[in-house]
């Protein structure tokens, strides 16, 4: 786990200023044993998560690469993820399929109301991220999208 | 034809709702309301309220149906919104809406029992047994809006085979309830909690834990990864189960289930 108290903020408000000036909504930033993802929403405000593996992508000491990560489609809401209507129905989606912004691609339960999520961009589902029956945190990507 | 078990000007003239869709017979209020709303935009200030005498099919949660018999009370309300409701907002809704009811019921109940109290995360007991479920479900297409989907025991005769987990209005007050004044004393309800939910009122969250079936009681929550015992705390903001786990430890959950225990007799 890396050390937050180690985290460079002056870096981080560089990271976020770049962000701004490219237009980016998400960015990875790896430095020596940290990996932290920033990701700003439809409403501007910034989320950083600490990034899986991060030892598995650490940079040569000293530097501080930063690069744009995939498009994920993430959940807006705590809770449980179905990757079908019911259990009988076939997936939503599946790799490989073309998605447009309309297309739900799962649903989200939580409380019992039963959230579909659209895809909100158009592409082709790359990765499935999690596995029917999940829990979901806010903001955890679900699928990886090849935009297009 | 069937005269209607209800008086719809009265409904229309008393109430928020704009416009009633009645039917004697339906599968589901909740499903015609999804047919309707597909065909167009929902107003966002003219709630439609999708009422029928008899549910052949009404959906409970999941794929639970309700015991919807003649004689209880079952219906949906459409509501649009001039903007998108971010998901994490509809959970609270449906205990906003739960909270309406349960006022209503408490007024007619005050004399005979204490308490109408929520069961997490979408359901009204009294003493111990289900009076009411509510279902909330946003609009499958691009409008916003939501689906509340009401079903309450009023005088219909319960099966026999829920006799220890279901009660009903008129078994608690040992007569018949008019189901027009019921429902416009419930729609007033919703009408209040709903609107404060809308704007954001605070005291909501409050609200719903006071009215918390399992507050301070031990409890075990099926939850689509197993059981998870603990002591309930109370319902967040978010609409969310607080249980003090065993290992001292406190957990929000978002998606479960608390049954009901066999009764000691």
């Amino acid at each position: 786990m890396a050390d937050e108290q180690a985290f460079d903020l002056d870096k981080l408000r560089e990271l976020i200023a770049l962000m701004d000036e490219h237009g980016l909504s998400e960015v990875s930033l790896t430095k020596g044993d940290q990996a932290w993802k920033v990701r700003k929403d439809s409403g501007d405000s910034i989320q950083m998560v600490p990034a899986a593996n991060a030892t598995d992508t650490a940079a040569p000491a000293g530097s501080a690469p930063v690069q744009a990560a995939p498009p994920t489609i993430d959940s807006p809401v705590v809770g449980t993820f179905y990757s079908a209507p019911t259990p009988d129905d076939p997936a939503f989606v599946k790799v490989g399929q073309a998605v447009s912004a309309d297309t739900i691609v799962c649903i989200v339960e939580a409380m019992k109301v039963f959230n579909q999520i659209p895809a909100e961009m158009a592409g082709t589902i790359a990765e499935v991220l999690v596995n029917n029956g999940d829990a979901v945190e806010y903001g955890q990507p679900l699928f990886r999208i090849q935009p297009g | 034809m069937t005269i209607p078990p209800f008086d719809l000007d009265a409904i229309r003239g008393e109430t928020f709702v704009a416009d009633v869709v009645y039917h004697d017979t339906l599968d589901s209020t909740n499903d015609l309301a999804h047919t309707i709303a597909a065909d167009g935009s929902p107003d966002p200030g003219s709630p439609v309220l999708f009422l029928a005498a008899y549910q052949t099919r009404g959906r409970g949660r999941g794929s639970n149906s309700w015991h919807a018999a003649r004689g209880g009370l079952t219906f949906s309300l459409l509501l649009g919104f001039d903007n998108p409701i971010q998901p994490s907002r509809f959970p609270p809704l449906a205990l906003a809406t739960a909270l309406g009811v349960s006022r209503a019921l408490s007024s007619r109940l005050a004399e005979v029992v204490s308490d109408v109290r929520l069961k997490w995360p979408n359901d009204l007991v009294v003493n111990d047994r289900k009076i009411c479920g509510i279902l909330v479900e946003p609009l499958r297409g691009p409008s916003p809006g939501v689906i509340i989907g009401v079903g309450v025991n009023v005088n219909n005769r319960l099966d026999p085979s829920l006799e220890n987990h279901a009660t009903s209005l008129a078994d608690l007050l040992g007569n018949h309830v008019p189901l027009t004044d019921l429902l416009i004393e419930i729609l007033s309800g919703i009408e209040q909690t709903t609107g404060a939910w809308q704007n954001g009122d605070p005291t909501l969250a409050a609200d719903w834990t006071r009215s918390c079936h399992d507050i301070d009681r031990p409890v075990v929550t099926e939850t689509p990864r197993g059981p998870i015992e603990g002591i309930c705390r109370g319902i967040d903001s978010d609409g969310r189960l607080i249980l003090d786990l065993p290992n001292g430890s406190r957990q929000a959950i978002a998606s479960g289930s608390l049954h009901f225990r066999e009764r000691q007799s």
